[in-house]
């Protein structure tokens, strides 16, 4: 937890410091009425003062409150393959269409959490994919038809 | 008049139309992406061929019912239907863990019950009162509240309140995003169109909660045991009744009272209740690891919400917030106009509304407690199902709010950010407050320098910005003090 | 193995059918024979989305494959016009395009959002600037509340900055010599709402979004910023009358986008014109205060043009550019 906890803080450091650059090019103040860049600087001082009190509490942290941050087992790196596989049907889902996409991804994940027979998966994926389609689509009139297939 | 408004209302067809529009409600909030607001919106269309009284009584029910209905999903699958039921997430998934989904659902359709009838009660006797608080909020009020809202993050952060802070600050710097509400200038938009209107809430919240939520589920796909699920205890023990009736009416108070401020919804009624629940318990500790009062509260508090909004809406045709704005919309074309000539010129009609929310409620939880056993069956999927489902939820839940792919993107982003945020043990409701109460913190703060033209002074000009004050000050400071006291009581004995 | 194939067989045939109806060829004569969605670049339930809904509801006879009202919201509108404007040139998709056509782009914020990215149908109404202050103000006509603010800072609430009312307030302070202190809300509603409460001495709204509390007698209208008097409130002068020549209010339309056939574009003005004066839509705008200002494709060109222009030069002139 020691170093995950500086990474915390190390990560939202830069992220404010990055706020406080962008922000001080920002318009001025007006007549005593605060411009567009005094929130985002006040903000962020407050990440960077919250980051130094998290770094300084953690490194009087006792040892044995140190748990073990676990970021490469077996099961963390299914997670990784999980959110990539993710990131591919959000690329493809606009330009293929939703049924098509929704499909193959709800196939493809079943099979692999359940390693049940293909058939159950497919069936399953169509049916929840075509229920969510119309749900949306007809009762709920969301646009549901998009990309180059459906 | 009463024999009038009970002519009025207890009729088949009200009844239907209260029971249709709840239904609606309650399968509309218990739908990621799907808000009460949305929910009103979509019905709305219909209502414009109606007569008056069946017509808003309809909005109504959706509404009742959608606020309630967030609550659902949100115990089940970490996953708020609506941004009401954020706060409900936070202790009733801890109930879905152990397999006491049930008895969560009942408490929190009892809550909701009890929350909701407070606020009919506090619309029918006392609206004329209490509107007038709603004129009373100028810039300087709002900021304040807003103020007294964050300060909840304190009471929200879990483990460690520095992560907590950080967090909380991380939601109001992405609410910054976006066209400058004072000046109009474009900040860190980075030049993208999508960013210009500011980070949509909706999509970060899906990711930040549910998805994040279903990422750590993969991680023990293979190798967890299903949890059973309780089906049988629905209607709570004596001692969940305890605390439901000692928690609901004072949250079912404190929404409504939030109700009433313009522009503060459903969401900052569930966290305040949340808040003031955990501020006033013998054991704030034990809140976020599954408590009925964990759900009792936020309940209570967001159904307290429908009644209190429309408070100032119908007395002053001022909107509680965005779901009765749309009601005012509603009333004006059936060619009425809400304000104070609507109570003398309408008596019927106001009071039927006033009855008809309250067997809006009474249907609510007849509804809600006679199907909670179908709900907790979507539990029984495996969760090597359910979890690609529920990928597929959130992706159409953050595209439904604004219909752009963009928001999809946001809310995959955020998801993974929460999940290595769950690693870090970072509590990731703070971000919510922060994104849902920062705009309205830096907007009010500024419009109030802009009206005083710079002076200080009108933060310090009215009493109800003296009791935020003071609440805030009391909210951030009271840890401290109870400790202290403690600490000296120990030294003592 | 055998019932892979029936279901995917049944997959096939509906997503074929799907396919199919979405597919079909739009040629001028037989359009609309496919499904149109109008696009409105503003929440549901909002005003711009009222009018459309009910407009869309007014015309579904003549389309017989549907017309479905989708709302893209963001930017203050930039996003669902942007949308519209590149879209097919089909006539398949319609946009309900509002006065922020022609002030977004000059405000800095309309991401290459151009009028002439359009081809205008017809304009559906319109909405002038009401100058309204508290019915108890001491204020009973539009010279006495510019002459108090020759004196004093007057705080005049509008629905955001480089909104029109915001442009609407400004244009009458710039014609009447006089600065205010102009205060951004976010939205018309609590605009009013702090007006109500006494925190602020005037709105400069539509006489829509006032008219409710000016009936019930807490509000008061001392202007219409319009060209002439409005039917609805024949007692109500313009500022023209008053000696102040100013003009400005928003309007809604619908357009398509620019490529499109001169035929469909006809057509559609054929539709939307009948749907216009139907029972139903005329019910619905009377009764939400909407004042009907239907204007054919040609001369609403004409006004669109004339619009970008003043907004340019207003917008230039009180330094609302960003960027």
């Amino acid at each position: 937890m020691r170093k995950a906890n500086f990474i915390v803080a190390g990560v939202f450091i830069a992220f404010a410091i990055a706020i406080i650059a962008i922000s001080l090019g920002y318009p001025p103040s007006n007549h005593g009425v605060p411009g567009p860049g005094m929130f985002p600087i006040i903000i962020a001082s407050l990440i960077i003062f919250s980051a130094v009190v998290l770094i300084i509490a953690t490194l009087k942290m006792k040892e044995s409150q140190n748990t073990k941050v676990d970021l490469t087992s077996k099961n963390v790196v299914n997670v990784y393959i999980t959110m990539a596989g993710l990131v591919v049907y959000f690329l493809l889902l606009p330009n293929v269409g939703f049924i098509t996409t929704t499909t193959i991804m709800l196939v493809l994940y079943i099979k692999w959490f359940s390693k049940r027979p293909w058939w159950k998966c497919i069936l399953i994926s169509i049916l929840f994919t075509l229920a969510i389609f119309f749900l949306f689509g007809s009762v709920l009139n969301v646009p549901m038809r998009y990309g180059f297939l459906i | 008049m009463l024999l009038e408004v009970l002519n009025n209302v207890f009729t088949i067809q009200i009844f239907l139309f209260i029971i249709m529009g709840v239904f609606t409600g309650i399968c509309i909030g218990s739908l990621p992406g799907l808000t009460a607001t949305m929910g009103v919106a979509l019905v709305l269309p219909l209502t414009f061929g109606m007569e008056a009284t069946p017509g808003i009584l309809l909005l109504i029910g959706v509404y009742v019912g959608a606020i309630y209905g967030g609550s659902i999903s949100a115990i089940l699958l970490r996953t708020p239907g609506t941004p009401a039921a954020a706060a409900t997430a936070l202790d009733g998934y801890e109930f879905s863990k152990r397999g006491e989904s049930g008895r969560a659902l009942g408490i929190s359709t009892i809550s909701s019950f009890i929350g909701g009838v407070v606020s009919v009660m506090a619309l029918w006797l006392i609206s004329p009162q209490l509107a007038k608080l709603a004129l009373r909020f100028n810039a300087p009020e709002f900021f304040l509240l807003a103020v007294f809202g964050l300060s909840i993050i304190a009471s929200i952060s879990g483990n460690s309140l520095a992560k907590g802070v950080l967090c909380g600050g991380l939601g109001i710097a992405l609410s910054f995003m976006g066209i400058d509400s004072i000046t109009g200038y474009p900040r860190f938009t980075f030049g993208n169109i999508n960013l210009l209107s500011g980070m949509s809430f909706i999509p970060v919240m899906i990711g930040l909660f549910a998805m994040s939520q279903a990422f750590s589920t993969v991680e023990n796909i293979f190798t967890a045991d299903e949890v059973s699920q309780k089906v049988t205890k629905v209607w709570p023990t004596r001692s969940d009744w305890k605390v439901i009736l000692k928690t609901a009416p004072v949250s079912g108070l404190i929404g409504t009272f939030i109700g009433i401020v313009p522009g503060a919804g459903a969401e900052i009624g569930a966290f305040v209740s949340y808040s003031q629940a955990k501020r006033f318990s013998k054991h704030p500790e034990l809140f976020g690891t599954g408590i009925p009062e964990g759900i009792a509260a936020p309940e209570g508090g967001n159904n307290g919400v429908t009644g209190g909004a429309l408070i100032p809406m119908l007395t002053m045709g001022v909107p509680g917030d965005a779901v009765a704005a749309i009601l005012i919309g509603a009333l004006t074309v059936q060619g009425l106009q809400p304000g104070p000539l609507l109570f003398t010129e309408h008596t019927t009609l106001v009071y039927s509304i006033f009855l008809g929310m309250f067997i809006a409620n009474v249907t609510m939880l007849i509804l809600g407690l006679s199907s909670l056993k179908f709900f907790v069956k979507i539990l029984s999927i495996p969760k090597s199902i359910l979890t690609p489902m529920i990928f597929v939820l959130c992706v159409v839940g953050s595209y439904a709010i604004n219909t752009n792919f963009f928001d999809v993107g946001i809310m995959l982003f955020f998801g993974i950010i929460g999940y290595f945020m769950q690693k870090a043990d970072v509590s990731v409701s703070p971000a919510v407050l922060g994104l849902i109460l920062g705009p309205m913190a830096e907007s009010n703060f500024r419009r109030a320098l802009l009206m005083s033209e710079g002076s200080y002074s009108i933060f310090f000009a009215s009493p109800i910005a003296w009791v935020f004050l003071i609440l805030t000050i009391f909210t951030l400071g009271m840890p401290y003090v109870t400790s202290f006291l403690k600490a000296r009581h120990k030294n003592i004995a | 193995m055998k019932k892979l194939l029936v279901l995917l067989s049944l997959l096939a045939l509906v997503t074929g059918s799907v396919f199919a109806q979405g597919a079909a060829e739009v040629t001028a004569d037989s359009y609309p024979s496919g499904p149109v969605s109008a696009i409105v670049p503003y929440s549901a339930g909002g005003g711009t989305d009222l009018v459309m809904r009910a407009l869309a509801d007014a015309a579904k006879a003549s389309f017989p494959k549907n017309i479905a009202v989708e709302n893209r919201t963001g930017g203050g509108g930039a996003v669902g016009m942007s949308y519209g404007a590149n879209a097919k040139a089909d006539g398949s998709v319609v946009t309900m395009i509002t006065v922020e056509l022609v002030t977004l782009p000059h405000t800095g914020t309309g991401a290459g959002l151009s009028y002439d990215q359009f081809t205008p149908i017809m304009m559906v109404n319109s909405a002038y600037s009401a100058i309204t202050v508290k019915a108890d103000s001491p204020y009973n006509t539009l010279n006495d509340f510019i002459n108090a603010a020759k004196t004093s800072t007057m705080k005049v609430g509008n629905s955001g900055v480089g909104a029109i009312w915001h442009l609407a307030a400004a244009g009458l302070a710039k014609t009447a010599g006089v600065t205010f202190n102009h205060i951004p809300f976010d939205g018309a509603a609590p605009a009013i709402t702090s007006l109500l409460g006494g925190h602020i001495d005037a709105v400069t709204v539509s006489y829509a979004e006032v008219a409710s509390q000016v009936n019930a007698g807490n509000l008061k209208v001392l202007a219409v910023l319009a060209p002439e008097r409005i039917s609805a409130t024949p007692n109500i002068p313009t500022a023209k009358e008053l000696g102040y020549d100013v003009a400005i209010g928003t309007w809604r339309g619908l357009g398509v986008p620019k490529a499109t056939p001169q035929p469909i574009v006809d057509k559609l003005y054929s539709i939307f014109s009948t749907a216009a004066k139907s029972d139903s839509f005329v019910n619905f705008m009377n009764s939400s205060n909407n004042i009907i200002d239907v204007m054919d494709g040609p001369s609403y060109q004409k006004k669109l043009a004339v619009d970008n222009e003043m907004f340019k030069a207003l917008i230039n002139e009180l330094g609302l550019k960003q960027q």
